[in-house]
Parts: C-alpha cells; structure tokens; sequence
C-alpha cells in the first residue's frame, strides 16, 4: 500500500469510525428525539461521496485539509 | 429547544469555555450528582454534517479530559431543561452505574480491510482463472473459503486486542473488504500498549490494513445493551 494510500485509507476510517459511533452509539434520551433511519442513510450517502471526493482530489495532488481534531493512532 | 451532548459527572466543575453547535455557549443542567452539557437553540442545529457531527465530537472529547463521560447520540434534542432535568431524575441509577463502568476507560476503534493494489483489486482474493472455466459451485467454494479465512482472521486480530481490553464489541462488516470492525473499552494506562499490538498485528499481517482510531468517547459501552444497527452494506 502506498503512503497516499494510507493516508487516505485512515481519514476514511476515522470519518466512518465518527459517524459509526455518533449516529449508532451513544446514549438515548427518547424515542423521537434522535435521527430518523432515513436520515442517518442520508449520511452515510454524504460520508461516502466525501470520501470519494477527497480520495479522487488526493489522487490529483491537491492538498486537502487534515479530519479536524482527530489523532491517529 | 435544547441540544444534549453528554451526561457527566463532577457537575460542580466548571464548564470548559468551547462552543457547542452553531457557535451556541454550552450550559450545563445539573440534577443530584449528574450533569447534562447542552446548549440552546431557537432554530434546530440537527442538520447532520461533518462539521456539526465533529461540532459534537469536540465538545464530548473536551469534557472528557477531565470527567467521566456518556456520550449522548447525536441528534439528541429537548424542549427545554425541564424535560432534560426529569430525564436525569429517572434514570440516575443507569446513568451513574455506566458512569463508573467507564470511568478512567476510553473507547479505541479498530477496523482491518484487505489492502488495494492501485487498480483496485484486493490483494487477498484469490483471483478468479482467466480461462473462465470455473462453475458456479466453485466460484461459491472460493467465497466460502475466503469467508472463512476472513473470520479466522479477525479472529486472530481480535483476540490480543480484547485481551487488552476491559470490554469490546464487533460490529457488522459493511463492506466486502472488511476483515473487523471493533470497539475496545480500554484503560487509558493501557492506550499506548493497545497500539503497540496493533502495529505488531499489522506487521504480523502486511496484507491487510489494520487502523485503529481514537481515543474516543465510549460510544459503544454506554447504552443499553444492544446498539441501534444503522446504515447498511455499501
């Protein structure tokens, strides 16, 4: 695997690894207060348009911003 | 309306001075020895973009440097601090039980994938013969043996890390390449050898890429025994 690759590779996963643990953990206070499934699909669509978008600019030698705040390991 | 962050205790400490969504001041509601981090909004901030999803994200992990904390699920939203108050009131017994399953604990993720060449093509899949004389049955052999070398391998990669752990929870595989999709309740003493085993397992399997993120809030230790399955196989 190519260093690109990698780095790629790992902001996916943190930003997948957010979403996953936002959306899906967590505590739940009530019913109707939380997003709709429909809703949260709509995120993963966005996430992984993001995710392609920043992998294709990656591809082209832009240079995109790092996933705020987030250290890898 | 109000928008919930997190649960927490010490709620005699003061409140760090960041922002919460839609640059809104955080308040904290207190209710015997919990506190709710919320902030109010005339208009919902519930839009879930990355920004408000990480807006989110910074004002768990700023409370947990120095609290114990329970993530609420984003989207998490009150008429007002009543209600939030009330809510406190009920299930303080649950709220300070998993307080103290997660004290001094932070959540590590980590997800193995079968790596890529350039073009795309899984290195670990056995590729298919050009002949195209296989049948049916054999194609559905091979997947099946991948299959099964897929979970002998999360296997071999979950073990040592949830040895390491005080809890950890797999989740469901959402894409093809997937080896393990894995949350770990660790130490925060033990966070640097977690990654220390980590980096000798991704030696150890060079043909897959083993990442783990975090530390995170402990999302996937704070509810209620089954997590809510969201989103599905790309």
């Amino acid at each position: 695997m190519t260093h690109r690759d990698d780095v790629a590779r790992q902001r996916e996963v943190a930003l997948v690894d957010l979403v996953d643990r936002l959306l899906a953990g967590g505590v739940v206070l009530g019913g109707d207060l939380t997003l709709s499934i429909a809703d949260v699909d709509l995120v993963y669509v966005g996430l992984r348009a993001l995710i392609t978008s920043v992998a294709t600019a990656e591809e082209k030698g832009l240079a995109i911003p790092p996933a705020q705040g987030r250290p890898f390991a | 309306m109000i928008w919930a962050y997190a649960i927490c205790d010490l709620p005699e400490l003061p409140l760090p001075r960041r922002r919460g969504l839609a640059h809104a001041p955080l308040e904290g509601v207190r209710e015997g020895d919990l506190l709710a981090v919320i902030s109010h909004h005339t208009q919902a901030p519930g839009d879930p973009a990355l920004d408000a999803l990480w807006a989110h994200e910074r004002v768990v992990e700023r409370l947990m440097v120095d609290r114990s904390v329970l993530p609420l699920r984003f989207g998490t939203k009150l008429p007002d601090t009543n209600v939030m108050r009330a809510t406190l009131a009920a299930r303080s017994g649950e709220f300070l039980a998993v307080l103290a399953q997660v004290r001094g604990r932070v959540e590590l993720a980590v997800r193995a994938m079968t790596s890529r060449e350039a073009d795309g093509t899984p290195l670990a899949v056995i590729a298919p013969p050009v002949s195209g004389a296989r049948s049916g049955r054999e194609y559905l052999l091979e997947k099946l043996a991948q299959g099964n070398r897929n979970e002998k391998e999360a296997a071999a990669l979950h073990e040592p890390l949830s040895a390491l752990a005080v809890a950890s929870r797999r989740g469901r595989l959402q894409s093809d390449d997937e080896v393990l999709r894995a949350a770990y309740l660790v130490e925060r003493t033990a966070v640097a050898r977690f990654r220390a085993v980590v980096e000798r397992l991704q030696h150890q399997y060079p043909e897959t890429a083993v990442l783990c993120t975090g530390p995170w809030p402990p999302y996937s230790f704070v509810g209620s025994g089954e997590r809510a399955r969201v989103g599905g196989r790309s």
